[in-house]
Formats: structure tokens, sequence, C-alpha cells
């Protein structure tokens, strides 16, 4: 069919989309993936190599499936996934079903004098450890204020409010200061609970 | 009758956290554990991991740590067991909230959200072996300080 293709080995199945999948491709893949789930349910690898596009629809599919293999005790992973649709995928929560980690990945720009770090995937204690040095010499090199926009970062633990401590000690040494924005409820909770809401300053 | 549970080993390696998880929120979907309260066990889960896998052991190397998930009715027990020299990570001090962000001396934060976070932490020695246990009913509203 057009948007997916299925191949299958002793070990499992591979779903390799492609074009656009938006409420239209959705439509078409809906019977499709749960007929491969259906007789195939032992594990499932999704490769979004040739996608440049997913919408709501497909996502809603994709998480389903997910929850399936998982609810038969399968394995599930994403592969081939662009940066952008890794983003997507952070946003929903599914990261850390691509294929080797998510990898947390992270824009900057310097407007008005300001250093915004673009932060997304899951930042718990191994992806932060990738970040670490990269940020602290972004924020080190800076001088002006620095924020963290975590719309896209769908959970963090304490090594990531480590980071930003640490980010707002470097900012706070050459004289500025330091805020994280956009921040989702479950994220905000735990920097109220480490009492670090004051570093909080906006939400999604 | 036998509680549900999963049992796991994996080794003191930051990136076998990943594992874990994945193998966590397996088990939190069989059990519908969902929302705020998946969010903070599989933040235990780490805070827990990373503590014994950076304080737990004197000798390098491989070593492994055994995690246990266990349902038992509206309780979500969680269990992490290994042979390293004593060490009772919820005696680490808490984090000081007096000084400003900027000046406050880091260490502690991990254990203090999980104290937080959970109904009930316990540890104990036997033999060689430390033993610590997590549980948090379904029922206790997770977005309580």
């Amino acid at each position: 069919m057009q948007f997916m293709q299925a191949k299958r080995d002793g070990t499992g199945t591979v779903l390799t989309f492609s074009g656009r999948l938006d409420t239209v491709a959705s439509g078409e893949l809906k019977q499709p993936i749960r007929t491969e789930i259906d007789h195939y349910p032992t594990n499932l690898i999704c490769d979004f190599q040739n996608v440049n596009y997913i919408g709501s629809a497909v996502l809603r599919l994709i998480f389903e499936a997910a929850r399936e293999l998982q609810r038969r005790h399968g394995t599930f992973r994403i592969t081939n996934c662009s940066s952008d649709l890794r983003r997507v995928f952070a946003l929903t929560g599914m990261d850390h079903l691509i294929e080797g980690g998510p990898g947390p990945q992270f824009t900057h720009e310097i407007a008005n004098r300001t250093l915004r770090i673009f932060m997304h995937g899951r930042m718990d204690a191994a992806h932060v450890s990738e970040i670490r040095l990269p940020i602290r010499q972004l924020v080190t090199t800076h001088s002006g204020p620095v924020r963290f926009e975590i719309s896209a970062v769908p959970y963090a633990a304490s090594a990531f409010v480590h980071l930003c401590i640490d980010a707002s000690k470097l900012a706070k040494a050459s004289g500025h200061d330091f805020g994280v924005e956009r921040v989702i409820p479950d994220v905000a909770h735990i920097f109220r609970l480490a009492g670090l809401q004051t570093l909080l300053l906006s939400s999604v | 009758m036998k509680h549900p549970e999963i049992k796991l080993t994996v080794k003191n390696r930051i990136e076998d956290l990943l594992r874990v998880n994945s193998i966590f929120e397996s088990f939190a979907t069989q059990h519908e554990i969902n929302g705020r309260l998946r969010y903070h066990l599989l933040v235990s889960i780490e805070e827990i991991l990373t503590n014994i896998i950076k304080y737990g052991f004197d000798e390098q190397g491989v070593h492994p740590i055994h995690i246990t998930f266990r349902r038992i009715e509206e309780q979500i027990e969680m269990e992490f067991e290994d042979r390293g020299r004593e060490f009772n990570p919820l005696e680490i001090g808490e984090p000081d909230f007096e000084t400003p962000v900027e000046d406050r001396q880091l260490g502690g934060l991990g254990i203090h959200l999980v104290k937080k976070m959970m109904d009930e932490t316990k540890y104990r020695r036997e033999g060689d072996r430390n033993i610590l246990l997590l549980r948090k009913s379904k029922e206790t509203p997770a977005d309580t300080p």
C-alpha cells in the first residue's frame, strides 16, 4: 500500500512508513497495522526514514500499537527518525521507544542578548550526562541572561534539576539571571518538590 | 496468592536505566498506572538506581542490581537489591533549601524527591545485601507536595 510496507522475518516485523502521514493516511493505516499486530505479536519495528510529516491521528495509531505490544509482552521500537520526528515523539512522551534511545538534542539562539536553549527529549540521568558539557560550554561563553525552553521535555528528574542549578550559578557568576520557560506540569512539579520554583518563568 | 510482579537484573551502568524504564513502562501499562503516579515512580527508579551506581560499590567493575516491581492490590512496591558495601541512600542528608539557588550545594536532591513522592521508603541490610523497598498507593494523590 501507499503509506506502509510490511516485511517479516523469523524475529519479527518491520513496518516501513513513507510520505505524509496525515488524517487521510491514518484511515488507510489503521486496519493493516492492526492485522500485523494480531498476526505477529512479538517484535515490531516502525521505520520512519521516508516520512516527512506525522499527524496526531497516526501518532495515536503508533501509540496504540506500542501499548498493545507491551500488553502482549512483545517489543516495540521506532527507528530512522528525523530530528523533527524525534521532537514530535518527545512531545507525546514516546521518544523512549526510539531505537538507540531518544538522543536528547538541543538548539539555541541568541536574541536581545538572551541565550535561549531549546531542549527536547527525556532528560533522565543518562541523557543529561550526554549534554552537560556542551550546555556548560554555551552558558559559560555567553554574556547575558540564559533561558532553557523545555516545552518538548516530557520527563526530568534530579539530574536535570542539577543542570539548571549549574547553569544558574554560571549565569550569576557573569552577573546575569537564569530561568526555565514553558514547563509542562509534571516537570514543574519536580522543580517545586526540589524547592526551585523560583527558576520557573512560564508554563505550557 | 502470589502477587503479580516483574523481576529484572541490570548492571551498575547508567545506560541500563533505559532498559529498566522500558520494562517498568510495560509493568505500568499492564497495571494501569498512569499520569503523575507513573511519572513519580519513574523518577524514583532513576534516583535510586543512580545513587546505587554512584555510591554503592567500592570496587570498580560490573555488579548486578536486582529490581522487582510488584503490585499488591492497590499498592505498588519497588525493591532494589545489591551486594555492594553497606549503603543506605535514605540517610543521605537533605539538600539545603535556605541558600539562594546560585550558592546552593548539590547533593541529596534525588533522595529528597523520592521521599516526597513515595508513601514509604525502607532500607534493610540482610547478610551482604542492601535491600531498599519503596511503596506507593495507587490511591494516594500523586500531586501533593
